[in-house]
């Protein structure tokens, strides 16, 4: 048993521990109060209120079932055709953006960048297109390429260069350098480095990387497709133009499972490399 | 004289305006003969080796002759040229661990190959052979298709000998290559490194932090203290005195304690 002091010998010995946890009381008190301030003023701004949701929530699902069901399969080849360049669209469109941003992050990589001009380039340049959405490039892009296969293309090339250029050069700097130094000690040159040490020692995790590339173009393709105008976005955006309820639940069933797929075939890829 | 492959003299590397880690170390390396360095943590070792194939930079005015040519003032490519005669051997291996053994064995020829057969891996089947044949002469004829990184310590460093070995070094720097090893692995490969000075007849330069390994196995000695040679001389020669003035510092920083 420790036998303690009296506890005002231990208030003056201690004089902050009590302060402490006021402190920290008071801290996350006005940190919620903030919090809730700040979603009631938002709900306010729009017209939000948590009530008639519930209270209209089965005049909606009527509605919702009203106009999408059916589904209509009558489309269902013109739909697969759609969606088959919509799967085409994000492998190509990752894979020039992955190896796009591998090159890229050679160049910027503490351990493999070697000219200084070229790494701040770069960065920036990567930086910036990671920075500005897939939507505001299509808009802005569709000024330069006309709306079509093309532009969802570019679109997307660019998202995953953008996200996966900083991805690849945090993987190069945490590399192991000591291979490298081995390789220059032996006479060996910049690219049969690269080519030698880096890039194997690099390979699964840029793999497995490239595969969510391609599985996250897979589900942006149905927005960007809807802007730019490709794959079956497309056609989901002239299904919801024409008010063709049926045949877009049905394309969005669609959409949904090729999805699921894809996150399988990527699952078990990843699986067997890493 | 003429017997020097390697003959260093005032090598100085400053890295900071106030941290000199080697203020004119002058030395020779002969023909056929295992040389340690020795000395205290910090002592600048590994600057020492890493400046003899200019993984760092030395100072204006250090001079290493190398095979007849003063490696300090080379330009990159001719520079590429003496690497690929100087093998170098590391205390962590430093393999490329997704690899098989026989690919980072066939890494040491690199330097004699165009850019492009270097980046696609064609290794001449010469070279193949050669290392299979290394790998075999190291005990790993059974571990030539295994991935480094299912490899024990001792038979990495094996395989890091072999790539050294299989450059045609004229020398081979060994910095620490026995520091993260166990007493029987590090037997193992002090016996190779001996066997390749006496047999195939390449001078080894060898950094080690246990005095009784350089005792049993070196030529000659070299005993460095805060960037300079405090001691050079035949194993016999090495008494507690010496080494009271090699470790002089941390001895006592120990005794203190
Ligand atoms: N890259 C570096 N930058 C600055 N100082 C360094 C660097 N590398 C080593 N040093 C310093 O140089 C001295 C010698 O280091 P090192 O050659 O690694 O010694 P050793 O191998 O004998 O332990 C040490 O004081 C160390 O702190
Ligand atoms: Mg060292």
């Amino acid at each position: 048993m420790i036998s303690y002091k009296s506890k005002s010998e231990l208030l003056a010995k201690h004089p902050f521990a009590l302060n402490f946890f006021k402190k920290r009381l008071l801290r996350f008190l006005l940190i919620t109060a903030g919090i809730l301030a700040l979603a009631s003023v938002g709900a306010r701004l729009v017209g939000f209120q948590i009530l008639p949701i519930f209270l209209k929530l089965p005049q909606a699902l009527t509605r919702f079932f009203k106009l999408y069901l059916p589904p209509d399969f009558s489309e269902v080849s013109k739909l697969f055709e759609q969606l088959w360049l919509t799967v085409l669209l994000a492998v190509c469109s990752a894979t020039v953006g992955v190896i796009l941003a591998y090159f890229s992050a050679l160049a910027i990589s503490k351990t493999t960048g070697k000219i200084p001009v070229l790494r701040i380039g770069i960065r920036f340049l990567a930086t910036l297109i990671r920075n500005i959405p897939s939507a505001i490039w299509a808009i802005t892009l569709l000024m330069a390429f006309w709306f079509g296969e093309f532009l969802a293309f570019i679109v997307m090339a660019l998202g995953t260069y953008g996200f996966m250029t900083r991805v690849f050069s945090d993987m190069i700097d945490e590399t192991n350098t000591n291979s490298i130094e081995a390789l220059e000690a032996t006479g060996a040159s910049y690219w049969q480095i690269i080519a030698q040490a880096v890039f194997p020692e690099t390979l699964p995790v840029a793999v497995s990387w490239a595969l969510y590339a391609v599985e996250s173009n897979i589900r942006s393709s149905t927005i960007i497709g809807m802007l730019a105008g490709g794959g079956v976005g497309y056609l989901i955006g002239i299904y919801k133009h024409f008010r063709k309820f049926e045949l877009l639940f049905t394309a969005v069933i669609f959409v949904v499972i090729t999805i699921l797929v894809a996150d399988q075939v990527s699952t078990q890829i990843r699986k067997r490399i890493l | 004289m003429s017997n020097a492959v390697l003959s260093i003299n005032n090598l100085q590397k400053t890295y900071a305006p106030n941290t000199k880690a080697l203020k004119g170390v002058s030395f020779d390396v002969n023909k056929g003969e295992l040389v340690s360095v020795i000395g205290p943590s910090g002592a600048g070792k590994s600057t020492l080796f890493r400046c003899i194939n200019r993984m760092i930079e030395p100072d204006q005015g250090s001079s290493i002759v190398f095979n007849g040519l003063d490696i300090v003032d080379l330009n990159r490519d001719n520079l590429k040229n003496v690497r690929k005669h100087i093998g170098m051997v590391f205390q962590h291996y430093n393999l490329v661990y997704r690899l098989t053994a026989i690919e980072n064995v066939l890494h040491g020829r690199l330097g004699y190959y165009s850019t492009l057969k270097g980046i696609m891996g064609l290794y001449s089947d010469e070279d193949v052979l050669k290392a299979g044949e290394l790998l075999d002469l190291l005990g790993l004829s059974e571990r030539k298709y295994f991935k480094c990184s299912n490899l024990s310590g001792g038979q990495k460093q094996r395989v890091g000998i072999a790539r050294a070995l299989i450059q045609d070094p004229t020398l081979i720097l060994c910095d620490e290559p026995i520091a993260s090893l166990d007493p029987q692995s590090s037997k193992v490969i002090m016996d190779y490194l001996k066997d390749i000075t006496k047999q195939m007849g390449i001078p080894c330069l060898v950094n080690l932090h246990q005095v009784e390994v350089a005792i049993n196995y070196s030529d000659r000695i070299i005993g460095v203290s805060a960037g300079s040679i405090v001691f050079e001389g035949t194993p016999g020669e090495v008494t507690e005195d010496v080494i009271k003035n090699i470790y002089g510092a941390e001895l006592n920083d120990i005794l203190q304690k």
